[in-house]
């Protein structure tokens, strides 16, 4: 059991708890004698505010493995609400932050939480049926092994951030799949943009064992982990940490680092990779201890904040604008005009098209470029059929 | 009949008390999960060439609405070239699925069709946004009892007094039972599909067995109960089937098809009839359904070596059995118990008497004709009789 008492900095809005419920599941419909202890992780509201991690949610979490281990289980699982799994840790106290200390104690109450999934001696499965994103995909990262929805995307978007993967992300997951691919997951795929993993780009980088459907996923994860159990499947781990990958992989980090920032020397991918390369030597435990340290530097950065302020910015605030008046107020668009028929124009013409899907007037100066701005716009809508 | 039509296999998922555990599970999603299973268990069958889907449903709103039989179609990932189609007779909705989509491969216009039922009476309280024509009672087309299943069968028990309570509450006791023992021996669980159901204050859970079940039940027990639809009346909640989530799913073919395809062939359709009986008295339906049927099919009721009857109320089964002179704990006659312990999820329990017709054909290949039969609510009743394609000869 976790201790911890982590006073949330003045300030700080109030954590969203995300619940950890308990439940037990028979293994005996799914070919194996025994009970999983299934924990659920659920907020209580509804996928638009997905599950994340505070303190309390991380000490929520703590408990239910306690739970979960004092009845016995032949394994413990850990699923999400519906749609979504978990989005990671709750950033919105994260810039509210002053004193190292405290950026060092929530790394390190993760960790605690954390790494019991990996170390408490029953097997673990994280069953991923939804969106799992930083820490939400760290707690899986933790468990022994992973199922996926077909329709949930992934990823540790952390250095995209300006952060580092530093749930357990960046030490397991170098050693669960190796140098190239944790560099893809972590380094280039953060820094692309925050792109995400597809079920199947997860499952071919090995960062999870098996992808289900959605609509029987729980079912199907269960077998899965029935049939782990008895024996009837093996999923083969690969020790890494002799890889000849392990320098290119890291240049090849390093290169996409310097290329996206254009030659600056940026914190956040730099930990990163010192993480990732420490990963290949060091035990687990030496690795969480060393992203705690990364954790808390960077968040006392200027530039986390920064970077913090921007993304909920572009990230919420784009999506529910602050002051706009109601969309209900708004006149419905039945014609639009577009004075010119320029690239540009005609560009702005098909984008206008193509989502108010009402009728579009172009003018120009002459019949013949309106009529070549029209011819435009008609033959992009032709290549779509 | 120029084709034969067969059953190639039927599943249920497990049944719930209403608004228990499945209070958190949508009544669509149990029925996708109900053909997803069943699919599963049939990886010879190409989801392409079904043709069609016929859902039923007693009450046809939210989410046992929009079309189920299209809807779940789609939502059970079926191609998009798969149709689909709601089916309602109350109580026998599955039942009819499975006859009206044995009409069409019979007639050709068909070989592979799912048919199958779902209710949600937690969500569907019976009655819901029922509203009886006034002529029913005004013109005395019905009497008020005739709209409420509990007092239809007090009628019955009124009908025929032969019937006591000591004996339905015997007949209800060792359907729970039967159907304990059926458990122990792990006969009911071959055909559960394992469900998940999540509930908002516990997580989520896997429905692995039926909920209803009272193995403990006994006479004395039963004796106490109230009767909540006559004073000193004699049906119980312990001689009645309860209120019940739940959907099944049954996969039926043309029968050269089912050999082409390699599919198994479980039971073969012989023939089926409905037949109306004064609605105050609905739970006499299967008996003339069943005469109807019989005739039809140039059988006697000595013919038939397996019932599956639908236990809406204990009183409702032993009248038939009564009619035919059969006892009342004949072992022909629901061998792994019934409604009563494992519920009447409305709509789908058609096709639930028919997988334990299947499993009782599987372990008597010397029975050649089983019948599948229930009451219907407003006075009907449907019976199926289907032959054992496993039979090799002997007495019946």
């Amino acid at each position: 059991m976790t201790t911890a008492n982590i006073q949330m900095p003045e300030g700080a809005p109030e954590e969203v708890v995300t619940h950890a419920l308990v439940r037990d599941v028979d293994l005996g419909a799914f070919g194996h004698k025994g009970t999983l202890a299934l924990i659920t992780l659920d907020n209580g509201l509804d996928h638009t505010r997905p599950n994340t991690f505070g303190p309390q949610s991380l000490m929520a979490l703590d408990a239910a493995i306690t739970e979960a281990l004092s009845r016995k289980p032949d394994a413990i699982a850990i699923t999400g609400k519906p749609f979504i799994f978990a989005a990671g840790a709750d950033l919105s106290a994260l810039s509210f932050i002053t004193k190292r200390e405290q950026s060092v104690a929530i790394g390190k109450l993760g960790h605690d939480v954390f790494r019991r999934l990996g170390e408490c001696g029953t097997p673990t499965f994280a069953f991923i049926n939804g969106l799992a994103l930083g820490g939400g995909l760290e707690v899986g990262l933790h468990c022994n092994y992973r199922t996926l929805a077909t329709t949930a995307f992934t990823g540790l978007p952390e250095v995209f951030l300006g952060l580092v993967p530093g749930w357990g992300g960046a030490t397991i997951l170098p050693k669960l799949i190796g140098p190239e691919r944790a560099v893809q997951v972590i380094m280039l795929n953060a820094l692309n943009n925050n792109t995400m993993m597809k079920s199947k780009d997860a499952l071919a980088l090995g960062v999870v064992d098996a992808v289900y459907e959605p609509s029987d996923f729980l079912e199907h994860s269960i077998a899965f982990a029935a049939s782990v159990l008895s024996g009837a499947k093996k999923i083969e781990r690969v020790d890494y940490s002799n890889d000849p990958a392990w320098e290119s992989a890291l240049a090849s980090g390093r290169a996409a680092a310097l290329k996206k920032y254009g030659g600056a020397e940026i914190a956040s991918p730099n930990r990163a990779l010192e993480l990732i390369a420490a990963s290949q030597k060091s035990t687990l435990g030496q690795g969480f201890d060393a992203e705690d340290q990364a954790l808390a530097d960077l968040t006392m950065s200027d530039s986390l904040r920064a970077s913090l302020y921007a993304f909920n910015l572009i990230q919420k605030k784009r999506k529910k604008v602050e002051g706009a008046p109601k969309a209900a107020l708004a006149r419905k668009i039945t014609r639009v005009g577009v004075v010119g028929a320029g690239l540009m124009a005609s560009q702005l013409a098909l984008l206008l098209l193509r989502n108010l899907k009402c009728p579009v007037v172009m003018t120009d100066i002459d019949q013949e470029r309106a009529d070549k701005g029209v011819a435009w716009v008609k033959g992009e809508i032709a290549k779509l059929v | 009949m120029s084709r034969t039509v067969v059953l190639v296999d039927a599943v249920r998922t497990p049944f719930g008390k209403a608004g228990s555990m499945y209070a958190g599970t949508r009544a669509d999603d149990l029925m996708v999960r109900a053909i997803r299973g069943l699919l599963e268990r049939n990886p010879k069958l190409d989801p392409k060439s079904i043709d069609d889907v016929a859902i039923a449903a007693a009450t046809q709103t939210g989410d046992q609405g929009m079309n189920i039989g299209r809807s779940v179609a789609l939502l059970a990932g079926l191609p998009n070239s798969v149709p689909g189609y709601s089916i309602d007779r109350w109580c026998a909705g599955a039942l009819t699925a499975v006859t009206t989509v044995s009409g069409a491969i019979a007639f050709g216009a068909y070989d592979i069709a799912i048919a199958g039922g779902v209710e949600h009476m937690g969500n569907h309280p019976m009655g819901e946004g029922m509203d009886p024509n006034p002529r029913y009672l005004a013109e005395k087309i019905v009497d008020q009892d005739a709209l409420a299943m509990g007092a239809t069968a007090e009628r019955l028990h009124d009908r025929f007094p032969q019937l006591t309570k000591e004996r339905a509450d015997r007949y209800a006791m060792n359907s729970q039972l039967k159907t304990a023992k059926a458990y122990a021996d792990g006969k009911i669980q071959r055909d559960l599909i394992p469900t998940a159901a999540r509930s908002a204050e516990l997580g989520w859970g896997i429905a692995t067995v039926d909920e209803a079940p009272r193995p403990t039940t006994t006479m004395e027990g039963l004796a106490g109960l109230k009767t909540p639809f006559r004073p000193a009346g004699r049906v119980t909640p312990g001689n009645s089937s309860g209120l019940n989530d739940g959907a099944t799913a049954a996969i039926l073919a043309d029968e050269e098809k089912a050999k082409e395809l390699g599919l198994t062939i479980k039971a073969r359709l012989v023939t089926f009839a409905f037949a109306g009986v004064e609605p105050e008295v609905m739970g006499y339906g299967p008996v003339p359904s069943t005469i109807k049927a019989l005739e039809k099919a140039g059988l006697t009721i000595g013919d038939i070596g397996a019932f599956e009857v639908n236990e809406a109320f204990a009183v409702q089964v032993i009248a038939f059995l009564d009619h035919f002179g059969i006892a009342d704990d004949d072992p022909r006659v629901n061998p792994y118990g019934g409604a009563i312990a494992v519920g009447h999820p409305l709509a789908s329990s058609g096709v639930r008497l028919m997988l334990n017709l299947a499993r009782t054909f599987e372990e008597h290949p010397e029975v050649r004709y089983g019948i599948t039969t229930m009451c219907i609510g407003l006075g009907m009743g449907g019976t199926v009789i289907w032959e054992n394609p496993h039979f090799v000869g002997g007495s019946k």
